[in-house]
């Protein structure tokens, strides 16, 4: 448990540290509140219509797929892990998994899904 | 009562609390953070149970990707102001309620059967043991870990748990099909004519106007739009 002391306070430096900005810069800055500085703006550009767009749906097959094949990855990770000490089986066993999952991506190719269309 | 009780205390009330908001806000997108925050405590909860890369990845896949996917899907659908707050049909709600309740039952009942916890135990080694692996077939070295340490939870998928780890690839193979088949019919004229069917509405579609590019988006206007700044 004593490993998590690091990350203990980290995390205390991190609610600390941007909560006593802003708090320090409400009380001791001017505050000057004009109708122009409440305006919402957007890379300096005045706003010209409303924030709820919808989306194109295209997004949505892109961040699937990602999650799909990010799924791929956080299995290498205990694998890299116990790969020395479990051996030669290992690569064959991640090996066959990864085939199958470059067979999706494939799939995908061949069906034009990472096209932009 | 042990410091860990207290942790586990508060974060379950968190939990519970958030999913509680969760399900009953007006507003989808403060479902999904209130959904966030669980999700963000569920993994807390594995870091309690000695399970560090179970956590990471709740926060990672989960707290990360998965609710990226369901602001999508809110995005997607961008409702209009008079349109939340609706509430689904009686009958829907009471059947919502039934699956609810039942699967909240099969999961309370390992937990309430007197038998099942003392079986679950017995296949589990108990906490922050050491644990011996031998090494496959006498290519490896072997390890000695901990339990719940990442290295355990390699050596269970690649050892005991291998049959399921490799069907996992094929579930998220049917996965990428699916999303291809579901998602791309509609996107795609030249697929759609590839399987001849036309039959059902795209189940994703949105007006033509938006499946073009994000030029588009930007440029087209928007009959849908009600932000507060139109």
């Amino acid at each position: 448990m004593e490993s998590y002391a690091p990350l203990a306070l980290f995390a205390v430096l991190l609610i600390v540290m941007p909560t006593s900005m802003i708090v320090l810069s409400r009380l001791l800055g001017p505050r000057r509140e004009t109708e122009v500085k409440g305006d919402p703006y957007e890379c300096g550009v005045p706003t010209w219509m409303g924030a709820r767009n919808r989306f194109s749906v295209h997004f949505y097959l892109v961040a699937i797929l990602f999650i799909l094949f990010d799924l791929e990855t956080v299995f290498l990770i205990p694998w890299a892990i116990v790969y020395k000490s479990i051996g030669a089986v290992a690569l064959v066993e991640m090996g066959f998994f990864l085939a199958v999952l470059g067979l999706a991506l494939v799939y995908v190719w061949r069906r034009r899904g990472l096209e932009w269309e | 009562m042990a410091a860990a009780d207290v942790i586990f205390l508060v974060i379950s009330i968190i939990a519970v609390g958030a999913a509680a908001l969760a399900v009953t806000r007006k507003n989808p997108i403060y479902s999904a953070l209130f959904m966030m925050v669980t999700l963000l405590v569920v993994a807390a909860v594995f870091q309690m149970l000695s399970s560090p890369f179970l956590a990471v990845m709740q926060v990672l896949l989960y707290a990360g990707a998965i609710m990226v996917l369901f602001t999508f899907v809110i995005m997607l659908l961008s409702l209009r102001p008079e349109e939340m707050g609706e509430t689904a049909p009686l009958p829907q709600r009471i059947f919502a309620a039934v699956v609810a309740l039942g699967v909240f039952a099969l999961l309370a009942f390992p937990a309430i059967e007197p038998g099942v916890p003392a079986a679950a135990a017995s296949l589990a080694p108990p906490a922050a043991e050491a644990v011996r692996f031998p090494p496959a077939a006498g290519t490896g070295d072997g390890a000695t870990v901990e339990f719940g340490a990442t290295a355990y939870f390699g050596h269970t998928i690649f050892g005991r748990f291998v049959l399921p780890f490799e069907l996992v690839s094929i579930l998220v193979l049917a996965a990428v099909v699916a999303v291809m088949v579901l998602a791309k019919r509609d996107l795609s004229k030249r697929d759609v004519a590839d399987d001849g069917s036309d039959r059902d509405p795209p189940p994703l579609s949105v007006s033509a106007a938006h499946a073009g590019s994000i030029a588009s988006l930007a440029t087209s206007t928007q009959p849908t739009s009600h932000g507060p700044g139109a």
